[in-house]
């Protein structure tokens, strides 16, 4: 079947929207994440996320490369085990975020891993975030994961691995970045060729008018 | 998180099918404290989609349930021993929910209200075929190329010659017109029909079943079954050409005429990528719980108790603080033994303890019809099935191929048309997202006769696929069945009324109304669904408010 150019229409330009899904142990800084990503914001006293959430970011690899996230943030019901298997389901890229901080969050991260490479789609990337950064600038004695530690295991697991902090924005952009360059923009197997839609707009009529108001209500 | 016994839960919802899918959407931003539980480990229940791993599972599985057997039991799975062609287990999204959806059904509508259609990808269902059936005997040589769809069955096939029998059905009056293989006279008789389908008035939903429209019917009626065939094949009805001359037909015929080109040029029917009704009621159920539910898999109702007064001290309280009503709650017993409490259960008949149906002295006496069904996996795209559907429409990852056969002729002699009901072939591309590239799914289903055996059932739906395989330009080697899993649905005829929603003396405790075996969305689902919203809601909304949301932004902070 011969390349259509994207649904978009830029002309001569690729765009291609993807699946990303976040998780991780509970207040390792997932939602803090995906805020400094989205909308380059921090909030020192974030309430825990309730259900799960949905957010998108685009961002451009070059001049030509255009890539938009659509941002899947899981949290709250971990225990029953229930919620992940949806928001994976087609995800095409996952952050495993843990806390730097605490030992448990990289065992709990591992585990998240291998459940992805179990059941998700097989050609998943999986990035890693030892997130909180920032707090072992200034002591670390409160470092309780060491980077070479969390990088042997992301290099044997095939994961990409950055460590991050969503307050200060270190390796924020970097990590999203290194995703969007992993992820197959035109090969690939039918999943993962979003910029060849053969998708049908519901809503024809007012396509042309999106982007005017985000609430015509 | 507090255990789940901790909270009065406003809502439970047993199972996570489209309807109880639907329900926990419309419910999303009630600010209900709600509980979704399945007790299957996956979602969608007898509209799941599953992996290779994952259907044998099913499969193996349904063997010994017997609960989920008043929807939907298994039959059997087989794999081509002579073949390595399948892709890996993942590679596969195979839905039990293959539903079309007309562009004008009601669902899209609601989709797009409460802004969830930015969430699924949709996708065309392009071309109706019609593969006409005319055996011959096979010779030796094809014999041999199609040894391994033969052990299939332990059967032989007449397998007919590929001699272009599949035929595309106009459903426009362009078509009509373009089609070459029509006489002048058929092409009359056509146009009129078509004429008659778009002009006459869309009936409402009240005179929907008894009340023929004349000028469509008698067109219809008057045709040569030849002709009217491919048009009954656009109704998505199982009936047997004899049997089907019913109000029902006509305007099932007409949403299809109706929807071509609402969408877009050249198509009427779309399918949500990545499994049809399976993805509708996961995102469904995504959206409740961005909403705040809780989901629990591998958790059934094993117990229910009817509400009673909560107790002395809760009554006493309640008249102190002078409530006019007393809160009535039910208490349930999930299926590890966990004890909770709610204002109101909902779920399907299959969702609830056994024995609790009939206890409740609920009647379901509605006479249900069973559908075979099989989804197949074939190794090659069969890309002539998806020509484009005009010169700028979107790609096809859909096409519908109705087998008639084997004979129209029935050996009584005075009808020339056969008995046995039609065999209707959905087949998905891969871009559906269902299988590997190069490969394509055939979910195809027939209406279990009760004049033929169970065997002969199944065996027209493996004679239609090998009929559609055998009339490809590839019906070399190339075409062949790799994998197939066979399965019975149960349910209420197409058309039928589904009924009022089911409650119980407390009205805490309600039951969908007997789902439909419809292989187009049914429409009746969203009445249901819209009935037990409102009864949980009461006053606090109005009917109009159905699935109407407006954008989530994302400074909510019931989001982020």
């Amino acid at each position: 079947m011969a390349s259509r150019p994207g649904a978009a229409g830029r002309p001569g330009g690729r765009f291609a929207q993807f699946k990303l899904v976040l998780l991780g142990e509970s207040a390792v800084g997932k939602s803090s994440l995906v805020l400094r990503f989205v909308k380059d914001q921090f909030d020192d006293y974030r309430e825990s996320t309730i259900g799960a959430a949905f957010l998108t970011q685009t961002i451009s690899l070059d001049e030509n490369t255009t890539v938009k996230f659509e941002i899947w943030d899981t949290a709250g019901q971990e225990r029953y085990k229930s919620l992940a298997p949806m928001y994976y389901r087609n995800a095409n890229c996952a952050v495993v975020v843990y806390d730097i901080t605490q030992a448990s969050s990289l065992d709990k991260a591992k585990s998240w891993v291998k459940e992805l490479q179990r059941q998700a789609n097989e050609n998943i990337i999986i990035a890693l975030a030892g997130n909180k950064s920032d707090m072992v600038a200034d002591s670390p004695d409160k470092r309780a994961i060491e980077t070479a530690d969390a990088e042997a295991y992301a290099r044997e697991a095939g994961l990409l691995f950055f460590e991050t902090s969503a307050k200060t924005s270190t390796n924020v952009k970097e990590l999203f970045t290194a995703i969007a360059r992993k992820l197959p923009l035109d090969q690939a197997g039918p999943r993962m060729r979003q910029n060849l839609r053969p998708g049908v707009d519901l809503r024809p009529e007012t396509s042309n008018t999106q982007g005017a108001g985000p609430c015509s209500c | 998180m507090e255990s789940l016994s901790d909270t009065t839960w406003d809502v439970v919802i047993a199972g996570t099918g489209i309807r109880q899918s639907l329900l926990a959407l419309a419910l999303s931003r009630s600010h209900k404290r709600i509980l979704h539980v399945d007790q299957n480990k996956y979602y969608g229940g007898t509209e799941a989609a599953f992996s290779l791993e994952e259907a044998s599972k099913w499969f193996d599985e349904s063997q010994h349930i017997s609960r989920c057997a008043l929807r939907i039991e298994a039959i059997a799975l087989w794999k081509n021993p002579h073949s390595e062609g399948l892709g890996s287990s993942r590679s596969y999204t195979l839905t039990l929910s293959p539903q079309l959806v007309y562009c004008r059904s009601a669902i899209l509508a609601a989709l797009v209200s409460s802004r969830l259609h930015t969430q699924i990808e949709f996708q065309a269902v392009g071309t109706w075929w019609i593969d006409r059936d005319r055996p011959v005997e096979v010779s030796e040589s094809n014999k041999q190329n199609n040894d391994a769809t033969d052990s299939h069955s332990g059967k032989g096939y007449a397998v007919a010659q590929p001699s272009g029998m599949l035929q595309k059905i106009p459903s426009t009056r362009e078509d009509v017109f373009a089609d070459d293989t029509l006489a002048p006279r058929d092409k009359r008789a056509l146009m009129k029909f078509l004429r008659t389908v778009i002009m006459d008035p869309i009936p409402d939903a009240e005179s929907n079943q008894d009340n023929p429209v004349p000028s469509a019917l008698t067109t219809l009626s008057a045709m040569p079954p030849l002709l009217a065939q491919p048009l009954l094949a656009l109704s998505m009805s199982y009936d047997s050409p004899g049997t089907v001359r019913t109000k029902s037909v006509v305007s099932r015929i007409r949403r299809h005429i109706q929807s071509v080109g609402m969408f877009g040029p050249g198509f009427g029917a779309v399918m949500p990528k990545y499994g049809g009704g399976a993805e509708i009621a996961q995102v469904a159920c995504r959206a409740s719980a961005v909403g705040g539910a809780v989901y629990v898999l591998g958790r059934g109702l094993a117990k229910l108790d009817e509400p009673r007064v909560q107790s002395a001290e809760a009554e006493a309280s309640a008249e102190a603080s002078a409530e006019a009503s007393v809160e009535e709650v039910v208490r349930l017993e999930l299926s590890d033994g966990e004890e909770i409490k709610a204002r109101f259960v909902v779920g399907s008949a299959e969702d609830f303890p056994t024995g609790y149906i009939e206890g409740a002295a609920w009647k379901l006496n509605i006479d249900l019809v069973k559908i075979v069904h099989s989804i197949s996996i074939v190794s090659s795209p069969l890309e002539h099935l998806f020509p484009p559907t005009a010169e700028s429409g979107p790609v096809p990852a859909g096409a519908v191929v109705v087998y008639d056969g084997p004979d129209h002729k029935t050996t009584s002699g005075d009808d020339s048309v056969s008995k046995a009901g039609p065999v209707y072939m959905v087949i998905h591309s891969s871009e559906s997202g269902e299988c590997p590239r190069g490969q394509c799914v055939i979910y195809s289903s027939t209406v279990s006769s009760s004049e033929a055996s169970e065997d002969e059932n199944v065996q027209r739906l493996d004679d239609a696929i090998a009929n559609l395989l055998a009339a490809s330009p590839l019906s070399d080697s190339k075409s062949e069945v790799l994998w197939s899993l066979k399965y019975r649905l149960r349910g209420r005829p197409i058309d039928s009324d589904a009924g009022p929603v089911m409650s119980s003396k407390s009205a805490r405790v309600m039951l969908f109304p007997v789902a439909s075996v419809d292989p187009v969305f049914d429409d009746s689902i969203l009445d249901g669904v819209k009935d037990i919203w409102k009864r949980i809601l009461g006053d606090e909304v109005e009917e109009s408010e159905f699935l109407k949301f407006v954008e989530r932004t994302e400074d909510d902070e019931e989001g982020l």
